[in-house]
């Protein structure tokens, strides 16, 4: 379950960042110095070998599970071939194909359409591939396919905004970049965490499917704790949004610590919600047909 | 960070008792059934299709007592598997056996069952 949630920290860290740096084009290239894309291609970087040995590392733990829980089955090749050629094998190669691209975008300072080409793309397919495993491989399945690659983007794109904007907040840029930064992104997320929001809801009705199972079922009442992970993670952007970046577009250099400080307060949020998240798609079966249909 | 590591260590060991039900159907023998003798396959017949990797038998009682690896006939997906016991005479048997399901998840599980001599 520690590689799953590092695989699901790192690949939303990796895309996340390179889509931060496709929906913030113009300011980053043009009034940005060039030190500070440098960073992120770094930060993106570090984040596609972390992302690729997690991605391995969930391969070789399950190998090790279909055996005996022992370090046997981890390098049974046998093991591991039915791994490879199982769901979790299907998922770990497309999402490594997006991984590549993803490094690949952030290996040079392209043009921006080279960037695009690669980023896009790349992002898609790492989103996609969370879809090609677990609960979601199930009918209708179409729908959840669609669900969880628009969720995945979405929270991809709300995570991998931290970084780069904590470090434009610690003097990384000057303030009225950093804070028009900021600013671009509270509306971007304005669009994107209704989706996120839209796209769980209908995820998690499809899985728990009655308020009765919510609350009467392990899956339910794990999910319940995410949704209150997740209220507070909103509470927090929602200071940023209203309070914070206001008075640092305003010119307020104490805003810019305290925008700092809420970004790292929801990072452990984030850290948070995806244990919750490996806990609820790893060792948490959902709730049994009978109180669905109920 | 000491609190956010105590609470990510609670979240994990409430995962624990995670393996509520089974992904069988059902099993020939069925688990606890008493048989008269030793059955020619051992059938495990699962709800959805699983690729079965690993199958323990254990003889707990009775003469010969030990546990031997069994071979899976079926290499892919499938929800009926029939294994061939390799172990005989009256006593009690237990059969602990993992298989991938085809979401990506690991299923395991046993059974049990007695073989009466007469």
């Amino acid at each position: 379950m520690a590689a799953k949630w590092l695989a699901y920290g790192t690949c939303f860290l990796a895309t996340g960042t390179t889509l931060f740096l496709l929906a913030s084009k113009g300011l980053i290239d043009i009034q940005a110095k060039p030190s500070f894309k440098l960073h992120l291609r770094r930060a993106i970087l570090t984040m596609v070998v972390l992302a690729l040995l997690a991605s391995l590392a969930q391969m070789v733990v399950q190998a090790g599970r279909l055996l005996d829980d022992g370090l046997a089955g981890m390098v049974d090749p046998e093991m591991i071939g039915i791994v490879y050629e199982g769901a979790l094998g299907n998922s770990v190669t497309v999402r490594l194909i997006g991984l590549a691209m993803i490094a690949v975008a952030a290996l040079r300072n392209w043009k921006y359409a080279v960037f695009l080409v690669f980023a896009g793309p790349g992002a898609l397919l790492v989103a996609t591939s969370f879809s090609l495993v677990g609960h979601a491989t199930q009918e209708p399945r179409w729908l959840l396919t669609l669900l969880v690659t628009i969720h995945v983007l979405a929270v991809s794109f709300w995570i991998g905004a931290l970084l780069p904007l904590y470090r434009a907040a610690s003097g990384l840029l000057p303030l009225p970049i950093a804070a028009h930064l900021a600013h671009r992104f509270g509306q971007q997320a304005t669009l994107i965490v209704p989706l996120l929001i839209v796209a769980g809801g209908v995820l998690s009705y499809q899985f728990v499917g009655t308020w009765a199972a919510m609350f009467t079922t392990q899956y339910g009442l794990t999910l319940a704790l995410k949704l209150a992970l997740v209220a507070s993670l909103l509470l927090l952007a929602s200071a940023n949004k209203f309070r914070i970046v206001p008075d640092m577009l305003a010119g307020s250099d104490s805003a810019a610590r305290r925008l700092q400080r809420t970004i790292r307060l929801e990072a452990i949020a984030f850290m948070l919600i995806l244990v919750v998240t490996s806990v609820l798609t790893t060792a948490t079966p959902l709730p049994p047909l009978q109180l669905v249909s109920q | 960070m000491k609190q956010i590591l105590q609470i990510t260590l609670t979240l994990l060991a409430m995962a624990a008792p995670a393996l509520a039900h089974s992904p069988l159907k059902e099993t020939v023998p069925a688990d606890n059934a008493k048989v008269s003798a030793t059955p020619s396959a051992i059938k495990v017949m699962f709800k959805k299709p699983a690729r079965m990797t690993k199958v323990m038998i254990y003889k707990t009682s009775g003469e010969g007592t030990g546990k031997e690896r069994m071979a899976i006939s079926t290499k892919g997906f499938a929800n009926e598997h029939v294994l061939q016991p390799t172990m005989a005479g009256s006593g009690d048997f237990k059969v602990e056996w993992r298989a991938l399901g085809q979401d990506g998840h690991v299923q395991s599980g046993a059974f049990s069952f007695t073989v009466n001599g007469n």
